[in-house]
């Protein structure tokens, strides 16, 4: 029950042999070696997993790998160029809203899906992007914070990686 | 967000608002967790739990097993020396198995594990193991469980796992001697640490029989020692390495029964072996924070001074000791300590266990459970005296230089100014939602320990520290103390950023391997910033002499006349003529200095009296307090937390971020615990065994979070800081009850507060004899 | 790692091929949209499958139409996130109700990926989206082997998780009318606990005034996660109708809804919350008319 398939994983086409009921969480990790798309439950209650289908947040532990053929794919690994910290994440160091960091890929995820879509949200509208990413360190107040620093720059020239 | 801006104050380090060092690997995806971590020819593991709470083993068979495609083996009691482990409580108090042998003692419990090519044939493998029980009856409720008739869960005359008792003064003359005594009762319920990570380990042992294990343990060294003693291995054959954590909490401070059972299943199959918690398992059999019943009597003085204090525990242990003993003695001592002025002081308490899933150490270790009865109970009296909730705090408040009257020497202290700020943070009234809501303002303050405390088996409280200089001018510094994202690998940076005149980013901390860093009791009882931080500043000042000998050889000066700022070495007023680090450390070298250094700071306070209990456990102790303001509605019963403020004595801020950061979390975490989380314990297990059940707070559900960081200035800490991480959860949930009775005259005494029980209340008040009767 | 057990994907790009399959795989097939029920429920093991039929790529099964100007036609693929956000529908404020659970339940994440035929298939009780279709009269095509029926949704659910789909067969669209008149819907819930929650109580209602009498003329009240299915409070619709618009009138019809629900569970907590969120619900619809009471 494998099959071929051809993946866009963070603007790179990766060919594959897959078995049909395997999610792109395990993939990611497992084929591919790309584990910040963590497995804090499995069962899509967490949001540890999320990663952008089509720029759109979704979570690969209940999403199959063989579904995600032809749609690009983009995982924290890709958020970076060159060793440069994409605005997101540089805000995140900076504003303390790391503590054990293992929500923080998804979270980031989560984030950059939101202001992909809406650059200049509200705190509301941030707060309701990530209610689906749990955290349990931080108290969300640096997430909120860093995310709302990077919509109050002008990054409507360069936000994509694709961009920058 | 609310919060003070970064410190401006004499030093270049300390204080600032500094990102930590392992951001960028956590914000890139390329930090390691356990499972993330690839090790080659790894077999995945997986443990047989018992289905039954309460059972004898009469056999286990792995013969068809073992016949399955892709197992590699299977390890049952036999291949363990049978021995109980557990550093954090006396031997004779170990009761834990790996595996067990002879009986099972709640539904999780370890009876075997299987090594297979990977997670389908372990768990079709697993299928296949033929346990055959003799069901005994069990018992859930601690209460019953201390019955004399109750079904005997150890080999022993009841099911008192422990029991504490310490007096202090004379109670009995004080409840006389007081001008009101109150009697109340609490209970707090249990909490799981729900960490984003599940818990998992892997074993690997080399050719020359050393086994080296990854797991997220806030204690390395302690755990080694477990490891070496659960399955008699030498020590010198046990290599810790600790990953990066996804969360703790006090979950990695005592060893899971999974790794001496992964290093055994290692051992057995001859490969490394990988055991990870699915998310059931880690709701259903990891350990969580014990559920306690509190009984207080309390006499007070007319104008509002505590003069006689009682308390009563009758503590949930579960089915095994683990960290209980401690915890409840924790409770006991914090008890104690709170309004420390207070001259007569009792308390006592049954360790009980029943036939559940056992207890363990979670932020605030028994001390959130005392603190929600503690300061509950003082409102209550504050209401019943016509005194605010803050002047009866402010009047019994632990001060500055005081002793206790339990022995606890408390050096710094800001527990006023604690209560001060944290009250004038709430003050803006904010407009009601609905005609239904009403809102209302509560109060709760704490103590806790801020330098650790000694511990059992290993009896003494100490951290060392090792710091060498590399020929760049960088430094490395190598601690046995852990990070599990509170941040105290940055905040040992600083430290010694700040002794040596180093920038922060030419630090490297060495930490998570035991073959490399020396002992270092482990990250609990806040005391990594005070015990490794000293430990790092004396190995730091060491090294910071040797290059200043060496300085004043090529500057031709004295010693005391040379700085170091930012890595170069000058005269003071005489910058331009600098020497770089690099440089320095090579003319060190060259002059026969050791550019390599120690520091070992040790808790050197006098023994706890054995008989008494009268004494001081911790260096220095950290207060707080929190104000809350609440909205809620009438008619649902729903509790909505608007703005909270936690005000916290942390002696010296070390790293604004971090510091801010714990007040934080623990706020949100306390918040949980008191409305939202419950594990519904039923007939033993837990219902609630997924995030879609067991429910922690999401960003739409936290207020507006002011962390108020206050300076005492501790004389014994490293620039006077002290641990700060757990006391942000231990007064949430007294503050929102006192807060749900400000706002609707409501006294919830049972956590958790739900809506069901606020309607209670309010019903009540409609009953003749209540607040709200009709008039009759 | 929590794995799914092994099964055959297939990924049909019509419904001939869909239902040929699900004939083909007789009981061992299952058909599939977004996954977030399913998944889950294989990962536990509480169902089996060893064919999954996918029917996202399925052209006919998407999108939101109307037709002529009377009825409303949801393809059971439109994602959460689509229907709490179109603006293509005639007569919003009717749909004011459906578009707000849509948008609004779980989180992101599961709006994007679920839809709106799998919440009804899945037939959770607690499901946030059904209240607003009981509440619309909405109605399901069915279709199978042997051709299409439609059924009303207030037919459609016989127990917590079970509908009246046959195994054959596969949820084809959604069918509402398009309401006239002066009319609203509206969707009003409490969380079990946290704001994100399941839904303890959900109440949606759907209502049309007369102006000129101002009575109520249409009511219809949706209740979920108060009973084995989602139930419509028929008794308390029928006190209202004819009424002239009041706050009391919005009260007692709370009153009499909460002892139309059947919960299963915290049924004296449930009851009173029936009875505080009816006329909320109610006051709502009225808003989204322009009423204020």
């Amino acid at each position: 029950m494998a099959r071929q398939v051809s993946l866009r994983i963070n603007e790179r086409v990766v060919k594959l042999k897959v078995d049909d009921h395997r999610t792109l969480l395990e993939v990611l990790r497992e084929d591919l070696s790309l584990t910040g798309a963590k497995e804090g439950c499995g069962t899509g209650d967490c949001g540890a997993c999320t990663v952008l289908l089509d720029d759109r947040p979704i979570l690969s532990c209940l999403t199959l790998a063989v579904d995600c053929e032809g749609k690009d794919i983009t995982t924290i690994e890709g958020l970076a160029k060159g060793g440069r910290l994409h605005p997101i994440q540089r805000a995140f160091v900076e504003k303390g809203a790391v503590q054990c960091g293992f929500c923080t890929p998804g979270m980031i995820m989560a984030s950059y899906a939101l202001l992909k879509r809406n650059p200049r949200p509200s705190e509301q509208e941030v707060k309701e992007a990530i209610a689906g990413n749990l955290c349990r360190c931080t108290g969300y107040a640096k997430i909120v914070d860093a995310i709302m620093e990077v919509a109050s720059h002008d990054y409507s020239m360069g936000f994509c990686p694709k961009d920058t | 967000m609310e919060g003070q801006m970064c410190n401006e104050n004499q030093y270049s380090v300390i204080g600032k608002c500094l990102p930590r060092e392992d951001a960028y690997e956590k914000v890139t995806g390329e930090a390691h967790y356990l499972d993330d971590i690839k090790v080659p020819d790894l077999l995945i593991g997986k443990v047989l739990r018992s289905p039954h709470p309460h059972a004898k083993i009469v056999n286990v068979d792995v013969s068809k097993a073992l016949k399955m495609p892709g197992v590699v083996g299977i390890i049952t009691a036999d291949d363990t020396p049978r021995r109980t482990f557990g550093v954090s409580i006396e031997r004779e108090l170990r009761d834990k198995l790996p595996l067990e042998d002879e009986k099972v003692r709640f539904i999780g419990d370890e009876v075997a594990a299987i090594a297979a090519v990977n997670d389908e044939a372990a768990l079709e493998g697993l299928r296949k193991i033929g346990v055959e029980y003799e069901i005994l009856p069990a018992v859930f409720d601690p209460l019953e469980a201390m019955k004399d008739d109750a079904p005997l869960i150890h080999e022993a005359q009841n099911n008192i796992a422990f029991s504490y008792f310490r007096h202090f003064g004379d109670v009995e003359k004080g409840f006389e001697e007081s001008d009101l005594v109150f009697e109340d009762t609490f209970t707090a319920h249990a909490q799981a640490h729900a960490c984003l990570e599940t818990y998992g380990v892997i074993a690997s042992f080399d050719s020359h029989g050393t086994c080296t294990v990854w797991i997220p343990t806030q204690t390395p060294h302690p755990t080694r020692l477990e490891i070496a003693e659960a399955l008699d291995i030498p020590l010198s054959k046990v290599r810790v390495r600790r990953v990066h954590i996804g969360g703790a909490f006090g979950r990695g401070i005592a060893m899971s029964p999974m790794v001496p059972v992964c290093v055994a299943l290692a051992k057995k199959v001859g490969n490394p072996v990988k055991i990870v918690n699915t998310r059931e398992e880690e709701f259903k059999t990891t350990r969580f924070r014990h559920p306690f019943i509190i009984r207080l009597k309390t006499g007070v003085k007319a104008d509002g001074t505590l003069w006689a204090r009682e308390a009563r525990m009758v503590v949930d242990n579960g089915a095994y000791n683990c960290n209980g003993p401690k915890v409840i003695s924790a409770a006991g001592g914090k008890f104690s300590m709170l309004y420390g002025k207070c001259p007569n002081i009792r308390a006592e308490g049954q360790l009980v266990y029943t036939n559940k899933n056992y207890g363990g150490a979670f932020r605030g270790f028994g001390n959130p459970q005392m603190t929600f009865a503690v300061e509950s109970q003082v409102d209550m009296i504050a209401h019943r005296l016509g005194m605010s909730p803050k002047d009866i705090r402010i009047l019994n408040a632990d001060t500055e230089n005081m002793t206790t009257t339990c022995g606890a020497v408390i050096t710094s202290c800001a527990m006023r100014e604690c209560i001060e700020k944290a009250t004038a943070a709430i003050t803006i009234h904010r407009k009601e939602e609905s005609p239904e809501s009403r809102q209302g303002i509560g109060m709760a303050t704490m103590i806790h320990s801020a330098a650790g405390s000694k511990g059992t088996v290993v009896s003494f409280n100490i951290s060392d520290a090792f710091m060498k200089m590399n020929l760049d001018g960088s430094a490395d510094v190598f601690v046995g103390a852990s990070e599990m994202g509170q941040g105290s690998m940055v905040a040992l940076t600083q430290i010694a950023a700040e002794t040596l005149g180093l920038r922060p980013e030419h630090i490297r901390m060495i930490t998570s391997d035991t073959d490399m860093t020396p002992f270092d009791l482990g990250a609990y009882a806040c005391r990594e910033t005070f015990m490794a931080g000293n430990a790092v500043k004396r190995a730091a000042e060491d090294i910071r002499i040797k290059l200043l000998n060496a300085a004043s050889e090529v500057l031709e000066a004295n010693p005391l006349d040379i700085r170091i700022v930012d890595g170069n070495a000058f005269v003071t007023d005489l910058p331009d003529r600098a020497i770089p680090m690099g440089t320095l450390v090579s003319v060190a070298y060259s002059k026969g200095y050791s550019l390599a250094s120690k520091g070992v700071f040790v808790s050197d306070q006098p023994p706890i009296d054995p008989e008494t209990g009268y004494g001081s456990y911790s260096l220095s102790y950290s207060f707080a307090a929190h104000a809350v303001r609440v909205e809620v509605n009438i008619k649902t019963g729903r509790v909505k937390v608007l703005d909270y403020a936690a005000a916290q004595d942390v002696g010296r801020v070390i790293n604004w971020l971090t510091a801010e950061g714990q007040l934080e979390g623990g706020a949100i975490q306390g918040i949980g615990y008191a409305l939202t989380e419950d594990m519904g314990f039923q007939n033993g297990v837990v219902q609630n065994a997924d995030f879609y059940n067991y429910r922690v707070p999401t960003t739409l559900d936290t207020p507006r979070i002011m962390p108020i960081l206050i300076e005492s200035n501790d004389p014994s800490g490293p620039f006077g800081a002290k641990g700060l991480g757990e006391p942000g959860l231990v007064p949430v949930a007294a503050a929102l009850a006192n807060a749900v009775f400000d706002a609707v005259g409501v006294r919830i005494t049972d956590l958790p507060i739900t809506p069901e029980k606020i309607l209670r209340g309010l019903k009540s008040q409609e009953l003749p004899g209540g607040k709200n009767a009709a008039p009759s | 790692m929590l794995r799914l057990p092994k099964f055959r994907y297939h990924a049909p790009k019509t419904l001939e091929e869909a239902l040929s399959l699900l004939a083909r795989y007789n009981g061992r097939a299952k058909v599939v949209a977004g996954g977030t029920d399913l998944f889950p429920s294989l990962k536990r093991g509480d169902v089996s499958v060893k064919h999954l039929i996918s029917i996202r790529r399925i052209e006919k099964l998407q999108g939101i139409e109307c037709l002529g100007n009377n009825r409303l036609i949801i393809g059971p693929t439109v994602s959460h996130e689509e229907l709490g956000m179109t603006g293509a529908l005639p007569k919003p404020e009717a749909f004011e109700g459906l578009k707000k659970a849509c948008g609004t339940l779980a989180n992101p994440q599961i709006r994007i990926m679920g839809t709106i035929g799998g919440n009804i298939c899945n037939a959770s009780p607690s499901a946030d989206s059904l209240p607003s279709l009981l509440a619309l009269e909405a109605a399901v095509e069915l279709t199978g082997p042997d051709g299409s029926r439609v059924m009303q949704i207030d037919e459609f659910f016989r127990a917590p998780f079970i509908t009246h789909l046959g195994p054959a067969e596969i949820l084809t669209a959604i069918r509402i009318p398009i309401p006239d008149g002066v009319c609203a819907g509206s969707y009003a819930r409490l969380p079990k606990t946290t704001q994100k929650d399941e839904t303890l109580v959900g109440i949606a209602c759907f209502l049309r005034i007369d102006e000129s009498a101002g009575t109520f003329e249409t009511v219809r009240i949706g209740m979920g996660s108060v009973g084995p299915t989602p139930i419509r409070a028929k008794t308390a619709e029928a006190a209202m109708e004819g009424k002239r618009i009041s706050k009391e009138v919005l009260e007692k019809a709370g009153a009499i809804a909460s002892s139309e629900a059947r919960p299963r569970s915290r049924a004296d907590y449930r009851e009173k919350m029936i009875r505080y969120l009816v006329p909320v619900a109610l006051e709502t619809a009225l808003g989204n008319m322009g009423i204020k009471l």
